[in-house]
């Protein structure tokens, strides 16, 4: 088939839409409609594969699905490319994006343009995506899809007059997206006769398969038994299998250019096909790859530990297993004198971190304590070495440090000019250096701040939004390292460091952090048999202490016969209770005490 | 009571003392010795602090309980055992008219051979006990009477939700004396709003030329009680922990200067006059409960009785006790063994835990028994692991650090 006719009959797109407003309902919609899966075997929800993203209704893994579909009596194949929605995962998004033609914008019909919508939209208009709008949630009651549409065209500026009016959940409608998918979204282009050119937009480890390429074909053909090099890891592969998502794997014989698929070739690990990389011809090595491959780096570290210390290899074992699956996830085994063994693990950021420890503990059944998230310092010393370090314990004293940088990123923020002020306020507060500002359109500005790292990995993007009233949004990007004022700010129980809370914080700002640790910690900290004083320090000097008076008295009650099972009951439970105390030193701690800590500002 | 009346309670008595005497006589060595505590849930009225199983005017009830409790007395009969003790409480036993309590007691010793020194106590609330039920006791060989005084401060009690004032208590006290009792047990509560040191040692003072073993115990705050509801809505003002510490070391101090010797958490005694009864479950020997919501503890197998009074009688009614049994694993032994032992002042036999358990505790806890012997809150004498008094402030901290 010629590939002009073979195109003409491909769509590819994705959904992009605000955490609620019913992107995975649409999605299962469309592979019902098209008759892709058997609605017998539907499950809401298809393509959030992961029990965290199905629960949280937000879609963290991309799942793309092939659907085939009649329209006006020709057979179209439309892959449907899921993003996520998140500012630790815009690589990913940007990839996926790259990857399609057109997006499917969805707006909910009662609640109008939402923000965070904002920052993927420009992503799709920047990939140069036709954005097919959608008025969702049409069937409720308080729908008002003509405000709806106007906000489209007003805050967006994209027309939205033949927006198909849809509920998702009742399935209305959804042949008119499919229409509009079908007629507005350009075919791909590309050519099958030039040497392979595949992006990687995603992978995932099989069992069997080993590590599995999620690829949109731009040039070129693959099948199986093709000898294939990977541009960025430079590493050289043959295929054993290539196929298509329908949405369970699939394998056919071979994917050609515009098409979306799977390539197997006994990877042994995903971090040899990583997103954003090129797939070429062994033949072609030197073949211009696709622009913007990445590097992805963890950014935000932070330690993990168990509750329950004696389960140290089941940590292990599962890391293991979500490194297989998770290229950008990183681990060292590290031990504190608080807590045990376990590890330092690196993270995309702080979504990404929550969603690792939230996966550690249901789908392995562990119970974890992390410690604060921090980021990795560069240091060097009088004796002349240079130092990456990203566990404060690790920290040399004040004295042995010639040079301390931290990492900076780079950060846009976009918000409706009301905010202009608080945005600069919070941006001023974590350090940041204003660099621009731009009015992208009446209602919306660009504020661009070159802000530490350090500063943001602990509630920034919170603080923004309850700021901003959840109306900007931000992306970062890492930006280098500069020299910093730092220090290393240890916490003392009953005159002990405890090594699991030390920080590392600006000078000016480790007062107030030492006084809100302290005053937090007298809330957590139980009261034990004697009085444990609670100080923050540097080096020596303590700069904030706070007193967790001793426990003075029981209530003196009687204990007859009737009394001793209930007794022994609740003592067997405070019991319990206790064997989930870390002992530090001399002071018992609950595992809550290492993460409160973090929830400190405001 | 009437003369008839008397003549009668009399005769049965000297019946009774001679089944006794007859009882003993064969006693022998191989007899297991065990103590009997019977439950009466019934009260005038409820107090306010007070979640025990116990029910306000329920006379027309009271036949038909004293009716099963017998039935269980005989269906629950323990081969081969003597009773050591005997406990009647509630609820509130002097509600009770004394022919309904003699029907109890007449059961009790027609049940079970009962040693001639036996220990029978008997609770009694100020206001519902009267001349005639005490020479009832008497003669049916109650001889320890318990009184539940709780406070001899008028609005203490009042607030308390109890029926009898603090001059009551006294002259309430002088008719069990002069009644002939000469070991007689009161409670007081600590902690009451409002509540004051000098109050409480008053109180002690008084109540001292009467008794002869005092039991203290801390206002605790019950779910389902009027108390909670107070509590919750920020109406009842409780002394801070500090205070009640205080308090309850102030009431130790006094009492010892009396002479009571503090020989459990919350109890007292002239020398001569602990309570064999309530040892019997500190020390783990065993004791059998008969009645609504009573408790026993038979070779290791702890048996709940029915807290549903319907239930109860029900069940009773057709000769089926209503209880849930449940044997104790080594582990609940040993960890009731530390809790419960640990409350008297003689503390744990560290050679007899060995020997039963086959456990060094001493070993096995060492980091904990070095901070808690550091902090002062136990010590280790005679191969005795004892609380200071300092540590019974903490008690339930040691036992959780020690099981």
């Amino acid at each position: 088939m010629q590939d002009n006719e073979y195109l003409s009959h491909i769509r590819n797109f994705c959904i992009v839409a605000h955490i609620d407003h019913g992107k995975s309902t649409l999605a299962d919609r469309l592979i019902e409609k098209t008759g892709t899966v058997q609605k017998r075997d539907m499950e809401e929800q298809l393509l959030d594969s992961m029990d965290i993203e199905r629960e949280r209704g937000i879609t963290i893994k991309l799942t793309p699905t092939k659907m085939k579909y009649n329209y006006k009596g020709v057979d179209y194949t439309l892959n449907l490319i899921d993003t996520p929605g998140h500012v630790d995962f815009t690589y990913e998004v940007s990839r996926s994006l790259v990857a399609c033609e057109g997006a499917i914008l969805i707006v909910d019909a009662t609640q109008g343009v939402e923000a965070q919508t904002l920052a993927n939209v420009y992503l799709a208009l920047d990939n140069d995506l036709e954005i097919l709008p959608v008025i969702n949630k049409i069937d409720l009651p308080s729908a008002m899809p003509d405000e709806a549409k106007k906000e489209i065209e007003d805050i967006i500026g994209i027309p939205a007059d033949d927006a198909p009016l849809i509920s998702a959940k009742e399935g209305i409608n959804i042949e008119d997206v499919l229409a509009q998918v079908i007629e507005k979204i350009p075919a791909p282009k590309g050519d099958s006769s030039k040497p392979l050119k595949a992006l990687i937009f995603d992978s995932y480890y099989d069992n069997y398969k080993g590590a599995i390429c999620m690829v949109r074909i731009m040039d070129g053909k693959v099948s199986t038994g093709t000898k294939i090099y990977m541009c960025g890891s430079k590493k050289e592969f043959e295929v054993t299998e290539v196929g298509v998502f329908e949405p369970k794997p699939k394998a056919i014989s071979e994917l050609r250019a515009g098409d979306v698929g799977y390539i197997a070739a006994s990877i042994k690990n995903v971090s040899e096909c990583k997103v954003g990389d090129t797939v070429t011809l062994a033949e072609t090595k030197d073949i211009e790859p696709l622009a913007g491959y990445k590097q992805v780096q963890p950014v935000v570290f932070c330690g993990i530990y168990l509750v329950d210390g004696g389960r140290f290899n089941d940590l292990k074992d599962a890391l293991e297993k979500l490194k297989l699956n998770d290229a950008s996830l990183t681990y060292q085994q590290e031990v504190s004198a608080a807590l045990g063994y376990g590890f330092r693990c690196g993270f995309l950021g702080l979504l990404h971190l929550e969603i690792i420890t939230e996966r550690l503990e249901r789908e392995f059944n562990l119970e974890i304590i992390t410690t604060a998230p921090g980021v990795s310092y560069k240091v060097t010393t009088v004796h002349g070495e240079n130092l990456e370090i990203s566990n404060p314990c690790n920290m040399p004293s004040a004295q042995d440090i010639v040079k301390w940088e931290e990492p900076i990123v780079k950060m846009e923020i976009f918000t409706p000019p009301d905010y202009i002020g608080a945005v600069m306020n919070l941006c001023q507060e974590k350090r940041g250096d204003y660099i621009d500002m731009q009015y992208l359109d009446k209602t919306r500005v660009k504020m661009t701040y070159v802000i530490p790292l350090n500063e943001i990995v602990y509630d920034f993007f919170d603080a923004l939004k309850s700021r901003t009233r959840g109306y900007a949004s931000l992306d970062y990007e890492m930006y280098g390292y500069k020299d910093s004022d730092l220090v290393r700010l240890d916490i003392m129980l009953n005159g002990e460091i405890c090594d699991a809370l030390s920080l590392i914080v600006h000078k000016d700002k480790a007062y107030a952090r030492g006084r809100g640790i302290t005053e937090k910690l007298k809330e957590i900290v139980p009261r034990q048999l004697f009085e444990v004083p609670i100080q923050a320090c540097i080096g020596h000097k303590v700069i904030a202490r706070e007193t967790v008076k001793a426990y003075r008295k029981d209530v003196i009650a009687k204990c007859y016969g009737g009394d001793i099972t209930r007794k022994r009951k609740l003592l067997d439970k405070q019991k319990e209770g206790k064997k989930r105390m870390r002992q530090v030193g001399s002071v018992e701690l609950p595992a809550e005490a290492f993460v409160s800590i973090l929830k400190l500002d405001n | 009571m009437n003369n008839e009346n008397k003549e009668n309670s009399k005769k049965i008595y000297d019946n009774l003392k001679e089944i006794k005497s007859e009882d003993c006589t064969e006693i022998l060595d191989a007899k297991k010795e065990l103590a009997l505590y019977l439950h009466i849930p019934f009260c005038e009225k409820k107090c306010n602090y007070c979640s025990f199983v116990s029910f306000c005017g329920k006379a027309e009830k009271f036949d038909e309980y004293i009716s099963c409790v017998i039935y269980e007395l005989q269906i629950r009969k323990e081969n081969n055992a003597v009773l050591r003790t005997i406990y009647i409480g509630g609820g509130t036993p002097s509600l009770l008219s004394d022919k309904q309590m003699e029907k109890l007691l007449t059961a009790i010793y027609q049940n079970y051979e009962v040693l001639k020194d036996a220990e029978i106590t008997i609770e009694v609330n100020p206001n519902s006990i009267t001349k005639e039920k005490l020479i009832a006791y008497k003669m049916l060989g109650i001889n320890r009477i318990s009184v539940g005084v709780q406070s001899l401060n008028n609005k203490r009690l009042q607030q308390l939700g109890r029926l009898h004032t603090s001059s009551q208590v006294i002259e309430k006290l002088e008719l069990i004396k002069s009644c002939g009792f000469t070991n007689i047990s009161v409670d007081l509560i600590i902690g009451l709003p409002n509540q004051t040191i000098f109050e409480i040692k008053r109180a002690i003072k008084k109540l001292s030329k009467y008794a002869t073993h005092f039991s203290i115990y801390s206002l605790s705050i019950e779910e389902n009680t009027p108390f909670y509801d107070m509590f919750n809505k920020g109406e009842l003002k409780l002394p801070n922990e500090k205070k009640s510490a205080k308090f309850y070391l102030m009431a130790v101090t006094a009492l010892k200067k009396l002479g009571f010797e503090r020989y459990e958490v919350s109890n007292f005694a002239l020398d001569g006059y602990k309570s064999k009864h309530n040892k019997t479950y500190w020390e783990m020997q065993d004791y059998l409960g008969i009645g609504l919501a009573s408790h026993s503890f038979i070779g290791n197998e702890r048996i709940a009785n029915t807290e549903d009074l319907d239930v109860y009688l029900n069940n009773l009614k057709h000769f089926k006790p209503a209880f849930v049994k449940e044997k104790l694993s080594k582990k609940e032994l040993m960890e009731e063994t530390i809790m419960l032992n640990l409350r008297e002042s003689e503390g744990l036999n560290l050679e007899k835990f060995k020997n039963d358990f086959q456990i060094d505790l001493i070993k096995q806890k060492k980091n904990e028994i070095a901070l808690l012997k550091q902090l002062e809150l136990i010590e280790i004498n005679d191969n005795h692991l004892k609380v200071t008094d300092k540590g019974i402030l903490v008690l339930n901290q040691i036992i959780i650090r020690l099981i």
